[in-house]
Parts: C-alpha cells; sequence; structure tokens
C-alpha cells in the first residue's frame, strides 16, 4: 500500500509520527506483560472469561472514537491535572504489579490512560472517549474476598426463589442453604450459578448495546442499565431451575451434561429475551409518556 | 502551533519515563524469597502428635468422602492438609482440621472458614474473638458458629500468614502486603478446630484447652510452624531462604 497524502489525515495514522508514540511504548511495557499474564492465568477460567473480550471491545471502541476526540476543537493539555494523575496511576502499577494486586495493578490502566489525554490533549478528548474507557472496568478482575462477599447472598437468593417456584409447581423439592434437594438428587448451587461474574457480563454487554444503539431518551438508558441486575438475577433463577428440572427428569449425567454444555447458553439466551422485553415495554412507556407531554 | 508540539514531546517523554519508572520500580519491589522454604520439610501428619495431655486420635472416625471436584480444588490451594478427630479425657470428640498453602498470593489464598462453610451450604454466624494463651503470648482466635439443618457446628480457628497470625480476612490481606514489601511470599496456614454441639459455649472452652493442650504438646519447631514467626529474622541467615532469593 502505497503511502498518500490523504493517509496523513486521519488521526490515527498521524498518531504513529506523533509524541503519542512515546507513551504508547511505555503502556506497551507496563502493560503487555500483565495481560499476558492475565491471559495465562484467570482470564482462562469461566468466572473471569469475559475480560479478554471487554478489553478487545474497548480498544476497537477507543480506535472507532480515536479520531473524533483528537479533533475536538480548542482543547488544551492539563499538565496540571494530569500529572498527579500520572504518578497515582504509576504507583498504583508498582505496588500492584509486584504484589499480586491485579485491581491495582490492572485499574492503573485507567488512570494511566485519563492522566495521558489530559496531558497529550485535554478534557475534550476524554470526554469524547468516556465510555470505552468506563467499559474497561469491566476488565478489571475483582479481589476474591469482595466476590464472595457479594456472591454468597446471592446465591441464597437465587436458590431461595428457584425452591419456591419449583415447589409452588408441585415438585418434591427442598432446600437446605444452597443446597437443593429434588427427588433421589442434591445440588449445589454454586458461585458460577449464582454469578455475579455473569451480572457482570451482562452489564457490559447491556451498556455496550445502548451504546451503540444510542437510544436518544435518556431515561430508557438509565433504566434499562438499572435493570440488567434483576434480570440477570432472574436469568440465573430460570438456569438453575432448568438444571434442576433436567437432573430430575432425565438422571444426574444429563444434568451434569447440560451443566458443562449448556447451561451459559441457557443462561444467556434467557437475559438476552428479558433485555429486549424489558426494552420493549420501555420504548412503550417512553413513547406514551412523549405523546402525553 | 510549533510550540505547543515541542512541549507535548516534552511531556510525552516525560510520561515514557514516569512508565518505565513504574515498571522498574515494580521487579524491583516483586517479593522473591519464599517463607515456605523454611518449612518445606516439615510433615503434618508426623509433627501433630496422635496422643497428648489427655487426648488421643479417635481411630474410628469415619473418614470423610470429599466429593472429586471439592478435592481438586484443596490440592490446587494447599501443599499439605490435616483431617483428624481427637477424643478428649471425658470422652468429647474434637475435629481438628489444618490446611497449609506454600504462597499467600491472590488464587493461591487460605480459603477462610466464613467462606467455606456457606459454600458448602450453612449457615455462618460470626462469634467473639477470643484467644489461647501460649508461652506469654495471646494466639488470637475467631469463634464462627456453623448450622446446616438441625446441625450445629461451634467452630474456632486461627490463620498464619508468614510471620503473623491473623483473625481476620481484612488483616489477611495486610499482614500479606507488609511482608511482601519487605520481599517475602509469605506461606499461610489455617488451624481450625470445631465439634459438634448444641451447646457453643461449653463447645468453645473444650476447643481452646484442645488448642492450648496441643500447642504446648508440640516441639518448638512445629508450634513456630503452627502459630509462627517463622521469618529469618527470628532464624537468622537460614541458607535455605538465600537459596530461593535472585
Amino acid at each position: 500500500m502505497a503511502v498518500t497524502p490523504e493517509m496523513f489525515r486521519d488521526a490515527r495514522v498521524r498518531a504513529l509520527a506523533s509524541p503519542w508514540l512515546l507513551p504508547a511504548a511505555g503502556l506497551l511495557a507496563m502493560y503487555g506483560p500483565s495481560f499476558f499474564d492475565l491471559l495465562n492465568g484467570i482470564w482462562r477460567t469461566d468466572e473471569q472469561g469475559h475480560g479478554p473480550i471487554v478489553l478487545g471491545i474497548s480498544l476497537w471502541l477507543l480506535y472507532r472514537s480515536w479520531p473524533q476526540a483528537m479533533a475536538v476543537p480548542g482543547d488544551r493539555p492539563r499538565p496540571l491535572v494530569a500529572w498527579p494523575l500520572l504518578l497515582l496511576a504509576a504507583g498504583f502499577y508498582a505496588l500492584g504489579r509486584s504484589q499480586g494486586i491485579l485491581i491495582l495493578e490492572i485499574g492503573s490502566l485507567l488512570w494511566m490512560l485519563v492522566g495521558l489525554l489530559m496531558l497529550l490533549r485535554g478534557p475534550g478528548a476524554l470526554k469524547t472517549l468516556w465510555f470505552p474507557l468506563f467499559f474497561m472496568i469491566f476488565m478489571i478482575p475483582l479481589p476474591g474476598a469482595l466476590v464472595d462477599a457479594l456472591t454468597q447472598p446471592m446465591k441464597l437468593a437465587v436458590s431461595y426463589v428457584a425452591e419456591n417456584i419449583l415447589y409452588r409447581v408441585g415438585y418434591p423439592i427442598s432446600r437446605t442453604g444452597v443446597i437443593l434437594q429434588i427427588g433421589q438428587y442434591q445440588l449445589l448451587v454454586a458461585d458460577a450459578c449464582a454469578g455475579l461474574h455473569t451480572l457482570f457480563t451482562l452489564e457490559a454487554l447491556g451498556l455496550l448495546y445502548l451504546n451503540l444503539v444510542r437510544h436518544a431518551s435518556v431515561v430508557r438508558n438509565v433504566a434499562l442499565a438499572v435493570l440488567i441486575v434483576p434480570i440477570s438475577f432472574c436469568a440465573n433463577v430460570i438456569r438453575v431451575m432448568v438444571l434442576t428440572l433436567i437432573t430430575f427428569h432425565f438422571g444426574d449425567e444429563a444434568g451434569q451434561g447440560f451443566l458443562h454444555g449448556f447451561a451459559g447458553l441457557v443462561l444467556f439466551m434467557a437475559a438476552l429475551l428479558l433485555i429486549t422485553g424489558a426494552d420493549s415495554l420501555l420504548r412503550l412507556g417512553v413513547r406514551h409518556k412523549g405523546a402525553a407531554t | 502551533m510549533r510550540l505547543l508540539s515541542n512541549a507535548m514531546w516534552r511531556h510525552a517523554a516525560g510520561a515514557l519515563v514516569l512508565m518505565l519508572g513504574a515498571v522498574v520500580a515494580a521487579q524491583a519491589l516483586t517479593p522473591r524469597s519464599r517463607l515456605a522454604a523454611l518449612s518445606s520439610d516439615l510433615k503434618l501428619e508426623a509433627a501433630i502428635p496422635d496422643t497428648f495431655g489427655g487426648w488421643r486420635v479417635d481411630p474410628n472416625a469415619f473418614v470423610q468422602v470429599i466429593n472429586p471436584q471439592q478435592l481438586a480444588l484443596l490440592n490446587t490451594l494447599y501443599a499439605q492438609t490435616l483431617t483428624r478427630t481427637y477424643i478428649g479425657p471425658a470422652g468429647e470428640r474434637v475435629m481438628l482440621s489444618i490446611a497449609y498453602g506454600t504462597a499467600q498470593a491472590g488464587e493461591l489464598e487460605l480459603h477462610r472458614p466464613e467462606v467455606c462453610y456457606v459454600a458448602q451450604g450453612f449457615a455462618i454466624q460470626a462469634g467473639a474473638h477470643s484467644s489461647v494463651p501460649q508461652d506469654g503470648r495471646a494466639v488470637p482466635v475467631q469463634r464462627l458458629l456453623a448450622r446446616l439443618g438441625g446441625r450445629s457446628e461451634p467452630i474456632s480457628y486461627w490463620m498464619r500468614v508468614g510471620d503473623d497470625v491473623i483473625p481476620s480476612g481484612v488483616q489477611q490481606q495486610v499482614s500479606r502486603l507488609k511482608q511482601g514489601l519487605r520481599g517475602w511470599i509469605p506461606d499461610g496456614l489455617l488451624f481450625r478446630v470445631s465439634t459438634l454441639s448444641a451447646d457453643p459455649a461449653a463447645a468453645y472452652a473444650q476447643q481452646e484447652r484442645f488448642m492450648a493442650d496441643l500447642l504446648q504438646a508440640v516441639d518448638p519447631r512445629t508450634r513456630r510452624f503452627l502459630i509462627g514467626p517463622v521469618s529469618p529474622s527470628h532464624t537468622p541467615g537460614d541458607p535455605r531462604l538465600a537459596a530461593t532469593a535472585p
């Protein structure tokens, strides 16, 4: 491909021969090894499997909005805001990377990017890129203790609701804590079933959906973003109930097969249907309100 | 325009220096001395006596069948585990469980009983902090009450992270960080005793008596292994630790 003058009009290409080259090399030196470790470590597990996807989407969103961010008129660098942010990020990184605290190590990337934008471009660019930066929050691995603390009550609640629904429709089911007893089978509602991480993945996907669709209505956007939390809960209840029923009717083997093959799929299908359903209802509601005023 | 561009290059170069500095600092701060190297030859099975101070191992204690998934998790988390049931002077039964992991980092951290029991379906009620006297120091003990259906299981436990015996999860992190910044990768040990009893107060007293008796009965090295300290400042110039340093 020949290098043409037109190509340099693209801010992404111009960035290659600009001061951005230096921090880009710095970012690679800092976070290259971090992401390499993540990809060979916890991003391989089911619970954190959404990490690389979120990273990829964030990078793509950054790439997509980059020219727009670099072309904000009247944008001036703010070094006095930028340097404290950069120092903070560097400190977080050094501490997090050396002591194995992922929330600091990976979280520092966000502060670093915000600082660099303020240093080399200004608040206008930051404002344009807020969504991809915000989206990156979802790829930061949470500390295990926090995940446990939040997951336990969710597990109990999921088990409780699943048991009650199945009991009401006449199944011989009982529950002790997070252990469901149906017929001769005993099922333990595991961490993965209650899914703090599925909640995160769904919330991330939902926000991405909202960002790409770009509804004009703020009410509808916010409402849907908030609704994803109960939707994720319902999807998990549906998954546990489906698993319980398959085990009850077709035996333990079928249940285990389902667990490893299709449980995740059912979860996301259920969530997707619920999200589209909620979105349609919201659209009706917003339109109705719009017509009334 | 030209001036702005020059300032930009200067700022960008400054940022690059800062970032490379962060990379170097992270490398320098990374702990490399494994405290576990000091105890690699200590085997819990042999170090914890079968009989001591009126207590003896219950030979008929039923062997717990652990489901395979659980066993796989235990094996990745811990280098050594010990589970025994002891019968006391008055015929009381105390279940002892010790788990030892060589490196306290991220996914390999000791799992606290608060989390483990709940994951098994128990409802957990955190009890008071207590302590077991040992050689003029007080070993902090956390009390819990686990319930599942009609089963009531009072639990007392402590955790050692490297040099520190710690009662709570937050301190587990603080302690790991503190020792990490000194260049040590701390090992971790969970010492847990529990009884099946509907009378928690009596059970806790019984458990603390068992703990004190056991600490008294073991040799000094095992005692340090159980309640610390294990670090080189207390066993100076240990060559095994130097061998693991970079």
